[in-house]
């Protein structure tokens, strides 16, 4: 089937990185906003674009009557869902297929099969893939107290309909068990719209290593690689490399393999992501797989050469995937950081307000994708990122230094972000050597904050400002009466070279 | 003139006068001398005793955000003799640090309550963030209930600080 126009069931960077794939395949496009982001980026530069109105989730992106109406409307033959919002919504891909309309990503059945955490763990141990010990709900005459007991303390608990970290609570001892059980049920309930929660070991000094597949319709299915996410905060990943300093081509073999035999187990096509554990001993853990694009597919595109966008909407055209897998090479380094409006020295409280000035740092092999720009509004109705920050380089440490400086380049006044804590991290020493696990942000930075005192610069360069801003009333001499007859004092805030 | 300046609950006088093209500002009990240049609107350029330093500024009302060296600071300017409200050691009232929604209120009013009960529950960009007491006491009043709409810094609980307690943490800050 031919896709002749995508509409992109997504807002933020995600919109706009398929948007541009689309553009350049010559696919026109179709965005749709909330009425919070009318004037976001995604809508200016897709080729239409539809209103959703109230900006609540369930109103606006996870209202699937209203994306389904609007791609109807306008015409388009496809949808991409991006990540998050509908995009493991296995009753929005089977909408999309009853109005004749194809769901760039894996059939319903398939999201259906793997959205639910218990029963993809299931068909995975069935198919010989290692998993993790734990509780899925199914254990005859358990309860879930019980199974704790079982299991061993600490164990994580985790919303089974679920992912990106919400629901999930980490308990190390009996005491704060049911407060814990409780408030994950909340947060289930809503975020997914079911409560049901499963249990698992909670490893220690665990590396999370996931593979990236693709899979087209007829059955051929590739893997790019590992990445390495193992720098999370609240569960959800903050830094993002590939390769793994932790893989050699034996695990690597491995490891790709059964992330394949995971893939062609359930009869996966497009593009997914099949997530394991890698424990201190190099043992692995099949963990879920994502059956969508992941935020960070930008570091395999930078180390493989394939765009992996263009890759969905090819697979969902029906075309055969012509890459090898014994074709397919990485080269150098790539590191990724999540942008976030947030407050690492507070909890990783989220920040709203409005982004004053932004200035990016450019340059060789640095890739900044993003959905917002100067004078953008950071609203509390949706996930707090940004942007992601992307830099390649021959090897690691040419690829952290390279982010190092990016990060010290990267000005973004007037909403907290994480920025400096991510330069933190980066400049870290167990960063530098690799030695990493996903309790990293807790043992290292549990107690970070950004500066505590002024230094005397900042405050001269307050000072200053505020003397010259008040120059006028102060002192009508010289300067005033000098910018009154200069063409520039009524020309506004433009840039002469942008 | 003289300026203040307010950064987590720390006061920063500054004395500044124009010295020709140049300024001459003093921090504490340290003078410097200062050139400075403001290319684009924001993007300033600092002489600062002979040594260059390149910093950006954003203003919005009496928020001042620089970014300087990969940092950025957050703080406020005030005016002269105020004294800055996060000042109050003990605050009797407990504000949002977020927007969002409230899904539970886990206490009623008059309770009293450890330092550390989770006394609100908001939820903002799915996620839990739990309002704890700040310190044992008695809480008078809460002003939000399950599934009301809160807007950050709006008013939250009003608590009375139980008195023994007090006493005790006066001694610690001595």
């Amino acid at each position: 089937m031919e896709i002749t126009k995508v509409l992109v069931a997504n807002r933020g960077e995600i919109a706009v990185r398929i948007i541009r794939a689309c553009q350049e395949m010559g696919i026109p496009t179709v965005a749709v906003y909330s009425d919070v982001d009318k004037s976001c980026l995604h809508v200016e530069m897709a080729e239409e674009s539809l209103p959703l109105g109230d900006p609540t989730p369930a109103q606006s992106y996870l209202n699937i009557p209203k994306i389904i109406d609007a791609a109807k409307k306008s015409g388009a033959n496809a949808v991409h869902p991006g990540y998050g919002f509908l995009s493991e919504n296995a009753k929005f891909a089977k909408a999309c297929a009853d109005a004749g309309i194809k769901f760039i990503g894996p059939t319903a059945e398939v999201i259906e099969g793997m959205g639910d955490k218990i029963a993809a763990k299931r068909t995975m141990r069935m198919a010989g893939v290692p998993v993790i010990p734990g509780f899925t709900g199914e254990e005859k005459n358990e309860t879930i107290e019980e199974a704790c007991q079982r299991i061993g303390f600490p164990v994580l608990i985790k919303a089974s309909a679920g992912g990106g970290g919400k629901g999930m609570k980490v308990v190390t001892s009996p005491d704060g068990l049911s407060e814990a059980i409780a408030s994950a049920r909340r947060e289930a309930k809503s975020s997914f719209g079911n409560d049901e929660l499963l249990l698992e070991k909670y490893l220690s000094k665990p590396r999370h290593i996931e593979f990236q597949i693709l899979a087209d319709e007829h059955g051929h299915v590739v893997h790019l690689f590992e990445r390495e996410c193992s720098i999370q905060r609240r569960h959800q990943k903050v830094i993002e490399e590939t390769p793994s300093v932790a893989m050699d081509a034996e695990l690597r073999k491995k490891m790709g393999d059964a992330a394949i035999m995971a893939a062609k187990t359930v009869g996966y096509s497009n593009a997914g992501t099949v997530e394991f554990m890698l424990d201190a001993d190099r043992n692995f853990y099949f963990l879920e797989m994502n059956t969508r694009l992941q935020v960070e597919h930008a570091i395999t595109e930078m180390t493989t050469g394939i765009d992996i966008v263009k890759w969905q909407i090819k697979i969902a055209s029906g075309e055969p995937l012509t890459l090898e897998q014994d074709k397919i090479i990485q080269r150098g380094h790539a590191i990724e950081c999540r942008i976030y409006a947030e407050d690492p020295g507070k909890g990783f409280m989220p920040s709203t307000g409005t982004l004053k000035t932004v200035e990016l740092p450019t340059g060789i092999n640095i890739r900044h994708d993003t959905g917002i720009s100067q004078g953008s509004q950071i609203s509390p109705f949706y996930d707090p990122m940004l942007a992601k920050l992307i830099v390649y380089g021959e090897d690691r440490k040419d690829a952290s230094r390279k982010m190092e400086w990016a990060l010290s380049n990267y000005i973004a006044l007037g909403v907290t972000t994480n920025i400096p804590f991510l330069r933190a991290i980066i400049h870290h020493p167990s960063f530098a050597t690799g030695d990493i696990d996903t309790h990293f942000i807790e043992t290292y930075f549990k107690s970070w904050s950004s500066a505590e005192v002024l230094p005397p610069e900042v405050l001269i360069a307050a000072a200053i400002d505020d003397l010259r801003h008040s120059a006028v009333v102060d002192e009508p001499g010289a300067e005033a009466a000098q910018e009154n007859h200069s063409p520039w004092a009524h020309a506004g805030r433009w840039r002469i070279d942008s | 003139m003289e300026l203040h300046y307010e950064h987590e609950g720390k006061l920063y006088p500054v004395k500044i006068a124009r010295d020709g093209e140049s300024f001459k500002v003093e921090v504490g009990t340290r003078t410097f001398h200062v050139e400075y240049k403001e290319g684009k609107p924001g993007f300033i350029t600092m002489t600062i005793n002979g040594r260059i330093s390149k910093c950006n500024i954003a203003t919005e009302g009496n928020q001042r955000h620089i970014f300087i060296n990969g940092d950025v600071y957050r703080f406020n300017r005030v005016e002269s003799g105020t004294r800055p409200a996060t000042f109050d050691k003990l605050p009797s009232s407990i504000t949002s640090p977020i927007s969002g929604k409230v899904t539970m209120v886990s206490a009623t009013e008059g309770d009293e309550v450890n330092a550390g009960h989770v006394v609100l529950t908001i939820e903002a960009m799915k996620m839990e963030y739990q309002i704890k007491a700040p310190y044992a006491g008695k809480i008078e009043k809460i002003h939000f209930k399950t599934g009301d709409q809160v807007d950050i810094g709006a008013l939250l609980v009003v608590m009375a600080k139980n008195k023994a307690e007090s006493e005790e943490s006066s001694k610690q800050e001595e």
